[in-house]
């Protein structure tokens, strides 16, 4: 059962795509060096003020990873994901409380109950697409924070919920300065599982499902598997993004997860641009960085809003477009320079 | 090779609304065979090709592979070895040419995909063609990094062409693959539809125009027009059975 193929050029093993790594872990050194330094430099130069606004930054980034990986790679849309984030919240400050459970296994369970939200939404997308998918999403989340969210049983009444224990591994959750730390590990260990999937076999299929149902059948891609798992995995790291927004604030409130301000995520994933989560990533902390160096606090939709029309308008592609074309451009300059010295 | 055929329909009828796409056909592609198949357009050539992809669900009649009557859910049938291309091109056109051979290796079932994840190979020495090889066969190595919609219609074609071998065909569904190629690209499919052929033990069950094309090719032809099979058997019979040429080829 083996072909012998005519033997006409030779062949680039470099260039292969399907040229294993000689060891899983030689790949993991460059990102593992970058982020410890990242989180040193979290610990210990951050003030009061911007270790909070990292810590907003990696519960967006948690959510960001997901959306982008529903929206881009999946090819669905959802447009109310601030609610899966206050589920996800709520959930976090209940076990906690409620469960008296400890605050990082609070943290993955609420990211669970998220999960399970989204089945609700995600049952939908398997028989809609496009705009009737997208508007279906929106009511849903208007609908869990008019009705849901008003639960004594889930969101604790006028006051909402307090966490009053704030032991989480041994850093303080309800202090920024300490608990920058664990939330960017959990930021960064959520980017790092987006990015495995991105790169594998199921991300390759997620982009068949985006491409065509009827192609992906055809290459025994089970279609609506494919589409509720992009919901399912969506769900969950919305959920774990609003459990850190919880854990950070110490308490759970309607008011932390306003529906309309579900905008912001997808336009950091719209800002981000097609491809790799790299554009996402980037745009998500600009989106919670700008606001609070611009001093106009909590005008995040507004600036959300703004970069999405702005982004529209002038770059299309995106972040991950316009590192491309950088690539490229840096590419040729360096050929030229080549060319100029030989 | 065994006795049973790889697949088999029995009296497969279809309709959308009014209309009857297929009236009782019956069709068996032997287990290792080439088998072409003719006839004018709109005389439900693709929706028996649909019918054995489970795209369409036939109003009556069975689908047998290998003997058993299998599920109809698109994707178990593709994992039986039932592997389709489309007439207009059935890849990610937004995707390079290595990410779609790449994308048509690791996907599929669920091991495969997650066996990837984690930076395993998935099972590539059981396949037909490696990935190399494949790239050799198909002369694909400049076009690598091109994106699908950049390519022309003839090596669009022929990467679809490696897609399916990739993924490991009992039986290789083909949708007017030469439409859209120039002759010289028809040739060389030609040649390498044989060639696989020869040395692999796929069946291969293809629709085609191109007469000179699939002469070369089938051992076997199967003629259908208005939904009904009109004439089935060699090549050379079917060409000059009176019904075909009346129907189809037109005299000559």
């Amino acid at each position: 059962m083996s072909i012998t193929p005519p033997v006409t050029e030779e062949v680039d093993h470099e260039a292969s795509v399907a040229a294993m790594p000689t060891s899983w872990w030689r790949p993991l050194i460059k990102p593992l060096i970058l982020s410890a330094m990242l989180l040193w430099w979290a610990a210990n130069m951050f003030g009061e003020d911007h270790a909070a606004t990292a810590v907003d930054a990696a519960a967006v980034i948690c959510t960001v990873c997901g959306l982008h990986l529903l929206i881009q790679w999946s090819g669905q849309v959802s447009l109310g994901h601030m609610a899966i984030v206050g589920i996800g919240g709520f959930a976090t400050a209940n076990l906690a409380v409620e469960q008296e459970l400890p605050l990082p296994l609070a943290l993955l369970l609420g990211g669970f109950c998220a999960m399970l939200a989204t089945v609700a939404i995600g049952l939908p997308a398997l028989r809609i697409r496009g705009f009737a998918l997208a508007i279906t999403t929106l009511a849903a989340a208007t609908a869990v924070s008019a009705y849901l969210f008003r639960q004594d049983w889930l969101a604790g009444g006028s006051l909402g919920i307090l966490v009053s224990n704030s032991n989480f591994f041994g850093f303080d959750s309800q202090e920024p300065t300490s608990f920058v730390v664990p939330a960017l590990v959990v930021a960064l260990i959520v980017m790092f599982i987006t990015m495995k999937i991105g790169h594998s076999g199921v991300g390759n299929a997620l982009r068949m499902v985006a491409n065509d149902d009827e192609v992906a059948g055809s290459y025994g891609i089970n279609v609506g598997t494919h589409k509720l798992a992009a919901f399912l995995f969506s769900g969950f790291v919305a959920g774990i993004g609003g459990g850190l927004m919880v854990l950070d604030l110490g308490r759970a409130t309607p008011e932390m997860f306003p529906a309309s301000e579900s905008i912001v995520f997808v336009a950091a994933v719209l800002m981000g641009g097609a491809g790799s989560i790299r554009g996402p990533v980037i745009a998500a902390i600009a989106l919670v960085a700008v606001p609070e160096f611009l001093d106009i606090g909590h005008y995040e939709e507004l600036v959300g809003a703004l970069g999405l029309l702005l982004a529209v308008r002038f770059v299309p592609e995106g972040i991950n477009g316009q590192h491309e074309h950088m690539v490229e451009r840096v590419a040729s300059v360096k050929a030229k320079l080549r060319g100029a010295s030989s | 090779m065994s006795g049973v055929p790889i697949l088999e329909l029995a009296d497969i009828t279809v309709r959308y609304g009014a209309v009857q796409a297929l009236s009782d056909v019956s069709l068996a592609v032997d287990d290792g065979a080439f088998v072409g198949l003719i006839g004018p357009n709109g005389a439900g050539k693709t929706s028996l090709f649909n019918v054995i992809s489970g795209f369409t669900k036939p109003y009556s009649g069975v689908t047998s592979f290998n003997g058993t009557r299998i599920p109809r859910a698109p994707h178990r049938r593709a994992r039986l070895g039932l592997v389709r291309t489309f007439q207009n091109v059935g890849l990610n056109r937004s995707a390079t040419v290595d990410e779609n051979l790449r994308a048509a290796l690791t996907t599929g079932r669920f091991q495969v995909e997650f066996a990837d994840l984690f930076g395993g190979s998935s099972d590539l020495e059981r396949r037909i063609l490696g990935f190399e090889e494949t790239h050799q066969l198909f002369e694909l190595g400049k076009y690598r990094d091109v994106k699908v919609s950049d390519l022309s219609t003839g090596v669009a074609k022929m990467v679809e062409l490696a897609c399916a071998v990739l993924r490991q065909p009992r039986l290789l569904l083909l949708d007017e693959p030469s439409s859209g190629l120039s002759p010289d690209e028809t040739d060389r499919l030609g040649v390498v539809l044989r060639q696989l052929h020869a040395e692999s033990d796929m069946s291969i069950l293809m629709i085609e125009h191109d007469m000179p094309l699939i002469m070369r090719s089938a051992e076997y032809m199967v003629c259908l027009d208005f939904g009904t099979v009109i004439a089935r058997g060699t090549p050379a019979e079917v060409r000059n059975n009176k019904v075909v040429i009346d129907a189809y080829l037109g005299e000559g």
